[in-house]
């Protein structure tokens, strides 16, 4: 199929044409008639000829008139045409987006129920883990006491000076199962839990030796306040180095202010509990008791 | 005043150039050179100017054929933009149990 030549080339080839027949015309006009050729077109012919071509462009430009309002028209169009494009792209590039976001919440979403699941499929009582984080809490380890403030020596781990003073500075200690056995008997008892104090307290779990403790435990007056088996705990819970008379060892630092400012009655009990143990008539024995009972205290002081 | 309009008032006439060229030829005098000159000239005009004319590029039926194709494209340009904004594309099927996975398809 020809494709028509556009306006643009009509015109061209008219003006081409008109430029042609105005030459032809200038040259015969130029020519003296004696010089002209015979078979030379005539000039009025070709006068003719230009009009009618200056009429064929006249006509042609008015097409091009009635194209240039219909330019216009489509300029408009294709305006629009590139708008609504370009709201295509912004409502693809949003959907994009709340795609990905709804396939995060989803995935998220998934997987806080597959947590639900198993939390639900894994329950725990919250008696349980109170109990627990008292136990864990009691010894000041978790938080500062209360009364704890800036320059106060007490410290939630063992200082230089009491590691110094531990087992663990003087070298191996033996494992030994008699209370007269020597230095190291109670070493491994030292960082035991106590057994709890009050009677309706459920019981700890007791270290291997727990057992054995009680066995060797002498009878002793115990406190009015304090069931027997607390009071052979205690005991049996002080390292033996300690029991020979090392007067010397300062109380674990974070402890002695509780002796002094939390122990109130229960501190004072736990002083005639030991000042009536005949074995241990050490201070530092009367700390590490206190710190055993703390903890106990602190969980009796729960109920 | 469109550029076509005033393009057949100025430069595309050429007929009084042509015109005052025979003349100079016919009296004979000095001018004739120049007026071959501004006739030369004239063309070179027509010719710049035609290049320049808007929407002639194309034929006639050539414009209006694509003048359709661009009202068409905005008409389903405009048609698709209007659904996308107002329709609702997803169906939500009724929850089971809580259970996520159930959950709606795209239109």
């Amino acid at each position: 199929m020809a494709t028509e030549a556009s306006t643009r080339q009509k015109l061209h080839s008219v003006i081409d044409d008109m430029e042609l027949i105005s030459k032809e015309l200038i040259e015969q006009l130029a020519m003296p008639k004696s010089q002209r050729r015979p078979d030379a077109p005539d000039t009025e012919e070709m006068m003719q000829l230009l009009i009618e071509k200056d009429t064929e462009l006249k006509e042609i430009l008015k097409i091009a008139e009635e194209q240039e309002k219909v330019q216009k028209v489509m300029d408009s169009l294709r305006a629009e045409v590139n708008k609504r494009d370009t709201e295509v792209r912004q409502l693809q590039r949003a959907l994009k987006e709340a795609e990905t976001i709804m396939a995060t919440a989803v995935y998220q979403a998934k997987q806080k129920l597959a947590a639900v699941r198993q939390a639900q499929a894994n329950k725990v009582s919250c008696e349980e883990l109170i109990k627990y984080a008292h136990r864990i809490s009691a010894s000041n380890a978790v938080a500062a006491p209360p009364t704890w403030g800036p320059g106060d020596p007490r410290r939630p781990y063992p200082t230089d000076l009491e590691m110094r003073h531990s087992f663990l500075s003087m070298g191996s200690v033996p494992e030994s199962s008699a209370s007269t056995s020597g230095p190291g008997g109670g070493g491994s008892r030292l960082y035991t839990q106590a057994q709890p104090s009050h009677p309706h307290h459920q019981p700890h779990p007791t270290t291997p030796s727990g057992q054995h403790h009680h066995s060797q435990i002498p009878s002793s007056s115990s406190h009015p306040h304090h069931p027997h088996h607390h009071q052979q705990h205690l005991q049996q819970q002080l390292p033996h180095h300690l029991s020979s008379g090392q007067a010397n060892h300062p109380p674990l630092s974070w402890q002695s202010s509780q002796e002094s400012l939390g122990g109130g009655s229960l501190g004072s009990s736990h002083h005639d509990i030991l000042s009536k143990g005949g074995n241990h008539g050490n201070k530092d024995e009367d700390d590490v008791e206190l710190m055993s009972s703390d903890s106990s205290s602190s969980s009796s002081s729960d109920e | 005043m469109a550029a076509a309009a005033a393009a057949s008032e100025n430069e595309l006439n050429i007929l009084p150039y042509v015109y005052e060229v025979m003349k100079s030829i016919e009296k004979d005098t000095n001018d004739v050179v120049q007026t071959m000159n501004e006739l030369k000239a004239q063309f070179q005009k027509a010719r710049e100017c035609i290049d320049h004319l808007p929407g002639t590029q194309h034929s006639q039926e050539e414009q209006l054929r694509l003048k359709s194709i661009l009202q068409q494209q905005l008409m389903i340009k405009t048609k698709l933009l209007v659904t996308y904004k107002s329709g609702h594309h997803f169906e939500i099927e009724p929850k089971k149990n809580g259970d996520i996975n159930g959950g709606g398809s795209f239109i």
